[in-house]
């Protein structure tokens, strides 16, 4: 489950950043939002994919650099959504 | 004559162990640099920009996120004389060589993230610019590589904070207050971006009088949450560096973190867009964001206007903070602004003419509008842009003289043409309209998007709307709403016309409405109008 977690939050991100016309796929620990590879705006559309993906609710307070500047991050933060559930 | 620099170098001296700019990152983590070390970084890179043929005249883009890096990079910049652009990092590859081109720079400085929309760039005619990799820390493997990779096809340089000498002699450039100190890239709804050129006297004039309004001191701490290729972020950025107050940049515009940092930083004024504080909106449950702004002195909502309802809304909640409304263009900087004192008696208008300016309405006749009469707004005094760059047509369409001066007055005037439509009431107070070639003539009305869209926004479900017309062989114009709900709310379009039928004339009822999750931004906002038509153009 944790390796699934991991590769779908990957895939999504290099899905995003494809759009855009770049290829990449980032190491776990490469800054998203602070460098400015993805918007913090389209974190919110970000977000609806991850809901439905994981069957999770995520609030406007969830919504953080903290829970999502990094792959690591999303993945830790997604894991402890699916531990209280 | 002062100019920026001189503000800068009596502040690094006057406080040069008082932090300048903090930058937030991800954990409570934050990287700082104090006064005395921007002030050296930034005459290092200088020197090296020097070494490398910058001078006075240049213009030389720096393509990065907001950090110190990006700071240090633009003071480096002014320092050697040469005039500085910003770009966003979300900025693509064609908008970063047509920037170049249409500036002639020889030098762009990029970081880390910047190098992943250049991996495809390729030596060549246009290309005639080169990279430096400028950083005050070492890339992560995943970054070596890619520069690695640009390296085989591209000259990119690279030049580290990290490891500097010990002692060095700064590089000092007669600068002319005329001389161009900016240029800011306009979003370019149509066609490419136009280069508004600044110049020192007047980055200096716009600098001075918004310390002034906001009252910022060397004790402020600012949340700089704009672009600073943004005409208001750039200079929210100058503020600082005029007064010794702190810059807390922080890259993210999720509310939640907006109000953590402004806990955690003890931030006193932000300057903002009407997205955030709409977004903010959502968050007025939350203890965090109303403690959060209990501490917050001032707050601008710029770039754009929001609802009645909103205004109301943000008024009420963040009682005890200043609000100041702004308008303006690239082209003008600020022409009009709404003083915390005048909010709740004037909410719907943007104010008066900033000090130094002159706003005026012409009407369709080319005449001085009588008060509450609807024309175009015109701009000039301070903030008056020095032109396009390399653009003389347009700058002559911009930039006119002023049409109610004599053609044999011995000093005309130029004035700004802003392409707005708007009015000013027996106050004196204005009120923007809408864009001059975004009205929709629909049924042989003449409709401004905006007093559909403000309806919209009554709603207490909806967070955005924007309101446009697509070409209808029966009526003209169709009018089309896209509308984005706020997190708990759910809309049907029909129950959101019937609500729209208590308020608007039919003809002012969107034909079509639909809902999005989220719209087409620039990196300062604005929704890309559009790329949302484009959508519905056949």
């Amino acid at each position: 489950m944790t390796k699934d977690i991991q590769e779908t939050i990957t895939k999504f991100i290099t899905e995003i950043l494809l759009k855009r016309g770049i290829k990449a796929e980032p190491s776990p620990d490469t800054s998203l939002v602070d460098s400015g590879m993805i918007d913090s705006l389209s974190v919110v559309t970000f977000v609806r994919r991850l809901e439905d993906a994981f069957d999770i609710e995520v609030t406007m307070t969830d919504m953080t650099l903290d829970n999502f500047d990094t792959i690591q991050l999303i993945c830790d933060f997604v894991r402890r959504k699916l531990a209280v559930k | 004559m002062t100019i920026i620099l001189d503000d800068f170098h009596r502040i690094a001296c006057k406080y040069p162990d008082r932090t300048a700019i903090v930058h937030c990152l991800s954990r409570g983590r934050a990287a700082k640099v104090t006064y005395a070390e921007l002030d050296y970084r930034s005459d290092e890179l200088a020197a090296y920009l020097s070494e490398q043929g910058i001078d006075s005249g240049d213009f030389v883009g720096v393509y990065m996120n907001r950090s110190i890096d990006h700071v240090t990079a633009i003071l480096g910049i002014l320092k050697t004389g040469a005039a500085f652009y910003s770009l966003n990092p979300r900025s693509t590859l064609e908008q970063v060589t047509y920037t170049a081109s249409l500036s002639r720079a020889p030098i762009i400085i990029v970081d880390d993230a910047a190098l992943l929309n250049l991996q495809d760039i390729c030596k060549g005619e246009e290309n005639t610019f080169s990279l430096v990799h400028y950083s005050s820390e070492m890339p992560s493997s995943f970054y070596e590589q890619i520069i690695s990779k640009i390296n085989e096809t591209f000259p990119l340089s690279r030049f580290s904070a990290a490891n500097l000498p010990e002692s060095h002699v700064p590089v000092r450039r007669n600068i002319v207050p005329r001389d161009v100190a900016l240029v800011l890239f306009t979003s370019g709804s149509t066609g490419n971006p136009k280069g508004v050129l600044i110049s020192h006297q007047d980055l200096h004039n716009r600098t001075i009088s918004e310390c002034g309004y906001y009252g910022i001191t060397h004790e402020d701490v600012l949340l700089n949450i704009l672009p600073f290729s943004f005409d208001v972020g750039a200079n929210q950025l100058f503020t600082a560096m005029a007064t010794g107050a702190q810059l807390t940049i922080l890259n993210s515009w999720m509310p939640a973190d907006i109000a953590s940092t402004i806990n955690q930083h003890h931030v006193t004024g932000i300057s903002g867009v009407p997205a955030i504080w709409a977004s903010f909106l959502n968050l007025t449950n939350s203890e965090e964001a109303v403690q959060a702004f209990k501490l917050v002195r001032y707050i601008t909502i710029s770039g754009g206007d929001l609802a009645p309802d909103q205004l109301e809304r943000i008024g009420s909640l963040f009682q005890g903070t200043q609000i100041f409304k702004t308008y303006g263009q690239s082209e003008t900087f600020r022409s009009g602004i709404l003083l915390p004192s005048e909010y709740h008696k004037k909410m719907l208008s943007v104010g008066r003419p900033v000090k130094g300016t002159k706003v005026m309405i012409v009407n369709s006749k080319g005449n001085r509008a009588a008060p509450n009469e609807a024309g175009e707004i015109l701009h000039f005094g301070d903030g008056t842009m020095v032109g396009y760059l390399g653009d003389v047509k347009g700058t002559s369409r911009k930039l006119r003289f002023n049409p109610l001066q004599s053609k044999h007055s011995p000093c005309r005037q130029h004035v700004i043409f802003t392409g707005d439509i708007g009015k000013i009431d027996q106050d004196g107070y204005l009120y923007v309209l809408g864009r001059k070639d975004k009205m929709i003539k629909s049924s042989g009305y003449r409709v401004y998007p905006k007093e559909i869209a403000d309806q919209i926004l009554r709603h207490a479900s909806v967070q955005e709307a924007v309101v446009f017309g697509i070409p209808d062989k029966d009526i003209g114009k169709a009018i089309y709403a896209e509308v984005q709900l706020n997190a708990a709310g759910e809309l049907t379009e029909s129950d959101l016309k019937s609500f729209l039928s208590d308020k608007l004339p039919p003809y002012m009822i969107p034909s079509r409405i639909i809902f999005v999750n989220s719209f087409p931004r620039t990196p300062s906002g604005k929704i890309k109008l559009a790329e949302v038509e484009k959508k519905y153009h056949e």
